[in-house]
């Protein structure tokens, strides 16, 4: 306070930092859970796993780096939490192969553009082993049943196929932000994409 | 130490843009040192910076990949994949330069950029010779199966996608290559 120069707007921007600032103000243990993962998830979104430190998502919080130990124990422990996350894929048995494609691409964009959650865990899973393990569990787990319930045969290939193009579509729009497919209206790319997923997850199989 | 030893320039730029792409690789662009860099060749840090200039100059060097696509204008659609695929190998399993650069893009807007432009200038001319219509919107979805593919086999190493051999892969991958350079532009 009382810096020569600072703003009254800024001022009052750092009062409200020091009143949420630390173990003064009263803090409910499961918000608090929930402020860190939160923190943690835009940590290693932006930062990627190795980069990211606990101290600084403590400080994001403001909280002490200890208390993010106590909580979570070590990182990596709080990335699990953090990547720990359902993607609500529908039954894809017994689809029209046209609608798969696109209930695929809603899901899609839902997951990648209002959840944080999955872009972290693809920037830390390219610069990471443990986060690429963690992801690797993600598509077998929770991504590969659903698509494997599309496909008339061959179904590890195609549904791992599927998972590939998806993943490209994810870095190439979300993390690259590369112009040509950034800047593809929604309506353009699902246009575009779903004769690939349909090709890949129910076309005639490679022989 | 660096210096009694008698030392080729051209040997020692060649070294230090290999211990570059291995950094970068390893570690990305921002966490990437000139001195570790140099530590690794056995040389000073302002013999990189005398040789490649800044960070961002040595890794926009270091990741300088040559794609060689072939001219696509007189090919026959069913060959497209078989022409492309085995480039496409080549710069991710054979040549560390690409996945430095991918990696390193995850979480680096300079490294972003320089993948997005490498793209736009080594790549997208030559897709173009093939693509009837749609240009950009064609070669967007192209580029994206083609970094899925990448990501997912040789960074991640997804089994599924990890395990097919490389034919295996250019069956699977060549009606996907031909939908979306010629195939019928979706209504």
């Amino acid at each position: 306070m009382g810096r020569p120069g600072l703003s009254s707007a800024a001022g009052r921007a750092g009062a409200v930092v020091t009143i949420s600032n630390g173990q003064r103000r009263p803090r409910n243990a499961s918000r608090t859970r929930a402020d860190i993962l939160a923190a943690a998830r835009r940590r290693f979104g932006a930062e990627g796993y190795e980069r990211t430190t606990l101290r600084a998502v403590a400080a994001d919080v403001g909280v002490d780096a200890a208390l993010v130990i106590r909580y979570f124990g070590s990182k990596q422990n709080l990335f699990a939490a953090a990547a720990d996350f359902t993607i609500e894929l529908p039954d894809l048995s017994g689809l029209d192969p046209d609608d798969v494609a696109n209930v695929l691409l809603q899901r899609f964009f839902a997951v990648w553009e209002e959840d944080e959650t999955f872009v972290a865990l693809l920037r830390a899973a390219m610069t990471s082993q443990l986060a690429a393990e963690t992801l690797r569990q993600v598509f077998a787990q929770q991504v590969a049943p659903k698509l494997v319930s599309a496909t008339p045969d061959h179904p590890v290939q195609r549904a791992g196929l599927t998972g590939a193009f998806v993943i490209g579509l994810a870095i190439t729009r979300y993390v690259l932000v590369n112009p040509p497919v950034a800047n593809l209206s929604r309506e353009e790319l699902c246009r575009w994409a779903a004769p690939v997923i349909r090709q890949l997850l129910t076309g005639p199989a490679a022989l | 130490m660096a210096e009694t030893r008698p030392r080729d320039a051209a040997q020692t730029r060649a070294d230090i843009l290999a211990a570059a792409r291995r950094r970068f690789a390893a570690e990305g662009f921002e966490r990437t040192t000139l001195r570790a860099i140099a530590a690794d060749v056995g040389v000073d840090a302002a013999l990189v910076i005398r040789y490649f200039g800044s960070k961002q100059d040595l890794f926009a060097t270091a990741t300088e990949f040559r794609i060689d696509l072939p001219d696509l204008s007189d090919a026959d659609p069913d060959d497209i994949a078989d022409m492309l695929l085995p480039r496409y190998f080549a710069v991710w399993e054979d040549d560390h330069t690409f996945l430095a650069l991918l990696r390193a893009a995850m979480t680096s807007r300079v490294a972003a950029d320089t993948l997005n432009q490498t793209l736009a200038t080594h790549v997208a001319p030559t897709l173009m010779g093939a693509t009837p219509d749609n240009h950009m919107k064609r070669i967007a979805v192209t580029d994206a199966f083609v970094i899925g593919l990448a990501a997912t086999r040789s960074v991640l190493a997804n089994p599924p996608v990890a395990n097919l051999t490389r034919e295996e892969l250019s069956r699977w991958a060549a009606p996907v290559f031909r939908q979306l350079l010629v195939g019928p532009a979706p209504s």
